[in-house]
Parts: C-alpha cells; sequence; structure tokens
C-alpha cells in the first residue's frame, strides 16, 4: 500500500481481501521507520500491538466481518490514553504517570471500526502551543519543508498524515490546534461541535474549550473516520446527548443550495492569504461578505479563559515541579495564575452574549469562511513575524483566527488550499453552526471536487 | 478605561504568593509579557458591555 493511499481506499482493499490489513500495516511501519528520524512526528510506534492488531482483522475478514475502516492505521496525538503508555501530552512531567489502563474513547471506537493504530504523535507541551516545537522531544518538521513548523498543537499528528506515515490521525484544538497544523501541512481536519465526540480518556487542556477531531487527506477520509467516532458516551460530562448523524454519503451534493459568505474585517491576514480567499471566493461562486461582530473581543475571552483554566489545572506542577517545563509554556501558565476573577468571569459571560449575536447570523448563512492562519508556516524556532504590518511574537498569535471560532463551540472543516508555485500550504476554515459539520464538509468536498483543495503526500514522501 | 495595564512587577509580588508560586528572576520577564498580553485582551474585553441577564456558559452547550 503506497503512502498516498487514503482510509477509504485501504478499507475496500482489505475488505475484498486484495491486500491484508497485516501488510497494510507492515508498510505504515516500514515507513515511520525510514521516515520518523527526519519529521519527528511519532514518539511511540506500537508494533507490536498493530500487528497484532491486523492480524485479528485479517481473521475476521477471513470469517465475513465486515468493518468500514478495515486494517486502516493510524496515528494518536499522545495526549490520547493508549492502554500500557503514560499518557505524556507533550510534557516531561507525565512520562512519570502511571501507564493508562485503557485506550481513549476515540481510539477504541476506530479500531472498533477495523483501523489500527500504529502510534502516539508529538505534540506542543501540554496542548499550550500553536508551533510544533518541543523542547524535550524536539519539534515536528512540517513535511513540505523540514526548516519550517508543523504548527501546532497536533504537531505530529499533522506531519504523520503529510509525510504519508498514516492516512489518519487524531488531534485535539482547544483554541485551533487542528486547524493550524492542518493549514501549515496542507490537509483536512474536522474540529466539530463542542461536546460532539467523547473526551474520555484525553489528557485535559481547558475544560470549556477542548475538542477532539481527525486530520486526513480527503473529504472522505475525514467523514469515514468522523462517523465512526460519532455517538455518546455517558462518561464524558461534556458531550452532548446527540444522535449518530452520519456524514458519510451525504457529501456529494458539494456546495449548491448552500448559502456562503466569507468573513471580513478581522480576518484579513497577509497578502497571499488574502490572495486565497479570493481564489476560494471564485471558486465557490461566493462574492458575499460577513462581519462577525465583537471578533476580537472573542479572541480575547478565549485566550484569557485559556490562561486561566490551564493555569488552575497545573497549579501544583508549577509550584513543585515547574523547572520541568518548557519556559515558554510555564510563563504563560504562572501569569494565568495570577489574573483576577473578574476578567475571566467576564469572559464566560461574553461567551454567551457573543455565541447569541453569531447565531443570528446563521440565521442567513449556512457556512462562514475564513482563513485558518495568518501566514504560512514561519521556520522553526522563528519567534516573531509580520502580522498586519506589525512585529509580534509567534507563537500566542498564530491561531487569531481559529480561536474565536472554537470559543463558541462551532464545528468547523480545514480545508487546504492549493495555489500555484507555493510550497509550504495554507488554508481556510469552512464554519457552520452548531451540529451543522455536513455543511462545513460540503463545502469542503465542493472545492476538493474542482481541485481548488488538495492535500498530496508532500514531495519526497510520496511513493512514485 | 477601567482597566490598565499595572506596574507588573507590583501585581506579581502580591500574588504570586497569594497562589503559592516562587516566580524566578529568570522566569520573571516571560511572566511580565505574558500579564501585559493578558492585561491588554482584558482592556479588550473590558469595552463590550453585557446585560446584567447574561449569564455565563459554565458547561458550555452549542
Amino acid at each position: 500500500m503506497k503512502s498516498t493511499t487514503g482510509v477509504g481506499d485501504i478499507a475496500r482493499a482489505v475488505t475484498s481481501m486484495e491486500v491484508s490489513a497485516h501488510s497494510v500495516v507492515m508498510a505504515a511501519l516500514g515507513r515511520i521507520e525510514v521516515n520518523n528520524q527526519r519529521l519527528g512526528a511519532f514518539t511511540d510506534v506500537l508494533s507490536e500491538r498493530a500487528i497484532a492488531r491486523a492480524t485479528t482483522i485479517d481473521a475476521e475478514i477471513h470469517e465475513g466481518k465486515r468493518f468500514p475502516l478495515a486494517g486502516v492505521p493510524f496515528a494518536a496525538k499522545n495526549l490520547f490514553d493508549i492502554a500500557g503508555l503514560p499518557t505524556r501530552a507533550g510534557s516531561k512531567i507525565n512520562r512519570e504517570r502511571e501507564p493508562a489502563r485503557a485506550d481513549a474513547a476515540l481510539i477504541r471506537r476506530l479500531e472498533a471500526a477495523g483501523a489500527i493504530c500504529v502510534g502516539a504523535t508529538n505534540m506542543g507541551e501540554y496542548a499550550y502551543d500553536f508551533t510544533g516545537e518541543n523542547l524535550t522531544d524536539g519539534p515536528a518538521h512540517n513535511p513540505h519543508d523540514l526548516n519550517h513548523m508543523t504548527g501546532g498543537s497536533s504537531s505530529g499528528s499533522a506531519s504523520a498524515v503529510a509525510g504519508g506515515l498514516v492516512p489518519l490521525s487524531l488531534g485535539s484544538d482547544t483554541n485551533g490546534s487542528i486547524r493550524v497544523p492542518a493549514s501549515f501541512c496542507g490537509l483536512f481536519g474536522l474540529k466539530p461541535t463542542f461536546g460532539r465526540l467523547s473526551r474520555l480518556g484525553t489528557f485535559p487542556f481547558v475544560a470549556d474549550l477542548d475538542h477532539l477531531g481527525p486530520l486526513a487527506r480527503s473529504v472522505d477520509d475525514l467523514a469515514l473516520s468522523y462517523d465512526a467516532m460519532q455517538g455518546f458516551d455517558e462518561d464524558d460530562p461534556a458531550q452532548s446527548r446527540r444522535p449518530l448523524e452520519a456524514v458519510t454519503g451525504r457529501l456529494e451534493r458539494g456546495s449548491a443550495g448552500l448559502r456562503i459568505a466569507i468573513a471580513d474585517g478581522y480576518f484579513v491576514g497577509e497578502a497571499d492569504v488574502r490572495e486565497m480567499m479570493e481564489v476560494v471566493g471564485k471558486a465557490l461562486g461566493v462574492s458575499r461578505r460577513v462581519t462577525i461582530p465583537d471578533v476580537a473581543a472573542a479572541r480575547a475571552a478565549a485566550f484569557l479563559i485559556t490562561m486561566s483554566q490551564a493555569a488552575t489545572l497545573h497549579l501544583e506542577r508549577l509550584r513543585t515541579r515547574e523547572a520541568d517545563f518548557d519556559p515558554a509554556v510555564s510563563e504563560r501558565l504562572i501569569a494565568g495564575a495570577m489574573l483576577p476573577a473578574a476578567w475571566v468571569d467576564k469572559a464566560q459571560r461574553f461567551r454567551r452574549a457573543y455565541r447569541d449575536e453569531v447565531m443570528k447570523l446563521f440565521q442567513h448563512v449556512d457556512v462562514i469562511l475564513a482563513p485558518s492562519t495568518p501566514m504560512r508556516a514561519p521556520k522553526i524556532g522563528q519567534k516573531t513575524a509580520m502580522f498586519g504590518g506589525v512585529e509580534m511574537p509567534v507563537r500566542p498569535n498564530l491561531g487569531i483566527f481559529t480561536q474565536p471560532i472554537s470559543f463558541i463551540g462551532l464545528p468547523t472543516v480545514a480545508i487546504p488550499i492549493a495555489m500555484e508555485g507555493q510550497r509550504l500550504p495554507l488554508g481556510i476554515q469552512a464554519i457552520a453552526a452548531p451540529w451543522r459539520e455536513d455543511f462545513a464538509l460540503r463545502v469542503a468536498r465542493q472545492l476538493e471536487k474542482t481541485g481548488t483543495a488538495s492535500a498530496p503526500v508532500a514531495r519526497g514522501f510520496a511513493d512514485e | 478605561m477601567a482597566v490598565k495595564i499595572p506596574d507588573i512587577d507590583q501585581w506579581i509580588d502580591a500574588m504570586a504568593p497569594v497562589v503559592g508560586l516562587n516566580i524566578s528572576d529568570e522566569r520573571r520577564p516571560g511572566v511580565k509579557a505574558n500579564l501585559k498580553t493578558a492585561a491588554k485582551m482584558a482592556a479588550l474585553l473590558d469595552k463590550v458591555a453585557i446585560k446584567d441577564e447574561t449569564e455565563p456558559a459554565p458547561v458550555y452547550r452549542a
């Protein structure tokens, strides 16, 4: 199986016994062995477990059993529990934790659908990161140019898929940690509605804002994995009781009949970001603009809630183990522990008011488009960049376009936009009303069908 | 403006013991920079008027 083969094609080939799950997994493990040192994508490789699982899947298929994700190798960000491993969440400190007793809920669901977890991926420390750098494990590298950032904090999950090591990975997104790396590494990503997917068995960051979701190289692949992960889990207190609303097979209508607008004002970005929005507008025949109200305040509120809740989560570790944090993380957390409650409470109350205002927009529009990042991937180690003509620190500012969206839990698909002559990718967000993942995915499918969106394995990692 | 950028050293010296944190000289400049950013964010948010009846969303439901 080639590095470029996607989720759907692998599942069909394994189901028809054209190839075995065993051979698919061996090929993935082989690619990880050859390329991981360059990419820094995986922190743990589960060879033995994956091979055993593949053997079981092959036997069950021979007995006539059918799986929607038969034999599909996938990776999970290392904040997902994997039985037998300490859940490190990108940190030095967490490696001392007891090994997890069971897999995270979403890993269990993907494996129940026939997929095979081949390893855990690198990530920014405690997910408080947009760069993909990690002081302990080293940075994940962008497969499109190894000197550049993957984006974070789901850095290794993006590197693994863009580098063709696996066709599917799991990430988390609190303020943009799926959408930023999807933009920098040229991938499709889905951050579902807040409360849609179970977070059970994952290490938290900001309980009010944490989401989980998949990264893949096609819209169908996102849809297949998303459908396998849906369903209520009574052990996750933040999950909503929604019925399974499958999207596979419901996306071919594309954007027909959808009311689409492009977000203006705040969502400007650098010149080629603006050019990308023009390309997308032309491809979809969309000229309508919409202004998301109070979006800068929304970003500020998400920023304060994040600082404060993350600081509370880590306070005891900050008291006793501060030297074992990346200073770029601990300095933000220490500051977060010293914020006035009035600021954070105001942010929570504003969240309700902002949500109500944005919901009014969705009476007139089904999908809002905005860039995912204000720029293409900076170089690894780069500390500052120009944002709107002003030099600002890179680390907290790469998420300025994603943060106001996840703040109110809106389902968003990250879509990689193909632009001529550009080696480093760039992507957009298709944002829908709560529970309308299907609308955002249909826009992604439309752009994919017309060739405006594509997520190729990076040059040098794609099998000929 | 209700939220002002305060003297951040005073802020750290007052609050760090309250939350049981020791801030080393090495960490202090970074912590200051982050508090300054937070104060700017709070000032931005402070400008937005919210009705008394607007309740927070502690367990958020989209």
